[in-house]
């Protein structure tokens, strides 16, 4: 099948733990510029599923694509720089560095990196790339923080610099992992609005997400898992409305 | 006024070595007992290729290359580990180091090691006294300067973030390998060029100036001086320099002074430690090894 046209595809993954089965036999395609809901019960495998497209785990059988090309074999960081980005459900910053410092480091390119360029600064000024401005109002209150070390932040807050550094990354493939959770009513509408925008940008998104009334205002597609196999895919109402998501979802 | 100078000319050479030391375990968070290594291998290094008849700042830079290499060779496979399993690796490469020393006795002399190394020298003029001083201090400030340049550089915070969180860093893009790798390279070259120094200084080296017990100085310097800040290595070195040669003017019984100088030196180290954890000069927590 050509999955060059597909924004992100996975293929079968299979990934066992100690011998029991996370992931059975997951695929499904990702169209550029669509949100998809990832909905199941705790250890259905969502957040596998994420560390097996984004490289932090190695699927036992299967095969991950980005824009068509198997990424599989390719480790962690470099599929981050072709685009494919992703948040963490426990909230993942570096407690040494400020709120701007973080933002800088996830916009700074993989070349300015290099320690080559680092000698070459030495002798020749190279200028500084300016950062892209706060577009979200989540964004300027965390640019108004910008001096506050990662660490100090509240929960809430770490969830927002870790989506205000995977958008400084540039992506084309957002993976998010639980942002919603945490977040005051305020801030919820503002990501939703941020993630839409994102999308509309023509980028692919991918959430999981337990809260219901989110995934139901966010997503277009849904994906049930249900004990590491994809029980239901479609429409987000279709599959949220359907009476066995909902009995093997919610329970009784 | 001899001692004095003496004093200062070693402070300023284990102040490069912490500040090698520092950009490894206090930027990195990969924790290493094998600082004694990369500086025994600039300072052998230096010393016999002086004695093959090379000048002694051609002698340092083929001493920092075959620094730089050997390290790459063991970094390859010890950066697969972390935290205290790297730590681990660094002892074992510390050990193996000191053996080779002893018994390749052909090359290094063995127990008896290399005497006659001769005066630092910069275009045929000898570097003595004062002036050596003065050599070592510059030299000491400039790569303060380049390390302070580098870790504030884009290469210095990836650095940062992977000792931070290794896997929020590459889930942003960030090549950790390479990054630690580059660490390395640039702490051995670092570390090789202090060993020439100090081989050119002393004009003798053997493989007890290069053993664990060194390196071991080494970390206490970084971690007494506040890891992850490079004046705190440099705080840290001078202080443990300077320490045991000011208890040596304490009035104590001649059978008693050198347990009580080493109970004395310990005991503050213990409080530095219980006290400010982060050290004299860092700010906030330590960070943890391997992050």
């Amino acid at each position: 099948m050509d999955t060059s046209a597909l924004s992100l595809s996975v293929r079968g993954i299979q990934k066992r733990f100690r011998g029991i089965s996370v992931l059975d036999g997951v695929s499904f395609d990702l169209q550029a510029g669509t949100i998809t809901g990832l909905i199941g019960a705790n250890g259905a495998g969502k957040s596998t599923l994420l560390n097996v497209m984004t490289g932090l785990l190695k699927a036992d059988a299967g095969e991950v694509f980005l824009r068509g090309a198997a990424i599989g074999a390719v480790p962690t960081f470099k599929r981050a720089r072709a685009g494919l980005l992703r948040t963490f459900q426990h909230p993942r910053v570096f407690p040494s560095f400020s709120v701007g410092k973080s933002i800088d480091l996830a916009g700074t390119s993989a070349k300015a990196e290099r320690f080559y360029a680092t000698l070459h600064s030495l002798f020749a000024r190279t200028p500084a790339r300016a950062p892209a401005g706060p577009t979200y109002t989540f964004q300027k209150a965390l640019l108004a923080k910008q001096d506050v070390a990662a660490s100090s932040l509240s929960y809430g807050d770490r969830k927002l610099l870790m989506l205000a550094q995977v958008l400084a990354a540039q992506g084309t493939v957002f993976c998010f992992d639980e942002l919603f959770a945490g977040l005051g009513p305020s801030v919820i509408d503002q990501v939703r609005e941020c993630i839409v925008e994102i999308a509309n940008r023509g980028n692919t998104v991918v959430f999981v997400e337990h809260n219901l009334a989110v995934v139901r205002s966010l997503a277009t597609r849904v994906i049930f898992l249900y004990q590491g196999r994809i029980y239901r895919d479609g429409p987000a109402e279709a599959v949220l409305t359907d009476p066995e998501v909902v009995r093997l979802y919610l329970g009784d | 006024m001899e001692y004095v100078l003496h004093i200062a000319t070693i402070a300023g050479i284990f102040a490069i070595l912490a500040l090698a030391l520092d950009l490894l375990v206090g930027y990195g968070g990969m924790i290493s007992l094998a600082a004694a290594v990369f500086f025994g291998i600039g300072a052998y290094g230096s010393a016999l290729l002086t004695k093959g008849g090379m000048s002694p700042t051609a002698a340092m830079i083929a001493g920092m290359a075959a620094s730089t290499a050997i390290s790459m060779l063991i970094a390859l496979p010890a950066i697969r580990v972390r935290g205290i399993y790297l730590l681990i690796v660094t002892i074992a490469v510390q050990v193996v180091f000191t053996i080779v020393l002893q018994n390749w006795r052909s090359v290094t002399g063995g127990d008896a090691g290399i005497s006659n190394i001769a005066p630092y020298s910069i275009f045929g003029v000898p570097l003595r006294g004062p002036l050596f001083t003065v050599f070592v201090w510059v030299s000491c400030v400039a790569w303060w300067g380049i390390l302070l340049w580098v870790v504030r550089s884009p290469f210095g915070q990836v650095l940062q973030a992977l000792r931070d969180d290794e896997i929020g860093a590459v889930s942003l893009g960030k090549d950790v390998v390479t990054t630690k790798l580059v660490a390395f390279a640039v702490s051995s070259a670092v570390s090789a060029f202090a060993g020439a120094l100090y081989a050119h200084y002393s004009t003798y080296v053997d493989p007890h100036t290069f053993n664990i017990t060194v390196s071991i100085a080494v970390l206490l310097m970084v971690m007494l001086g506040g890891a992850g800040t490079l004046s705190g290595a440099v705080l840290g070195a001078i202080v443990l320099t300077l320490l045991p040669e000011v208890l040596k003017f304490l009035p104590l019984p001649p059978g008693a002074a050198a347990p009580l100088r080493q109970l004395t030196y310990g005991a503050l180290l213990v409080v530095v430690v219980f006290l400010r954890p982060q050290g004299l000069l860092g700010r906030g927590a330590t960070p943890t090894p391997g992050g």
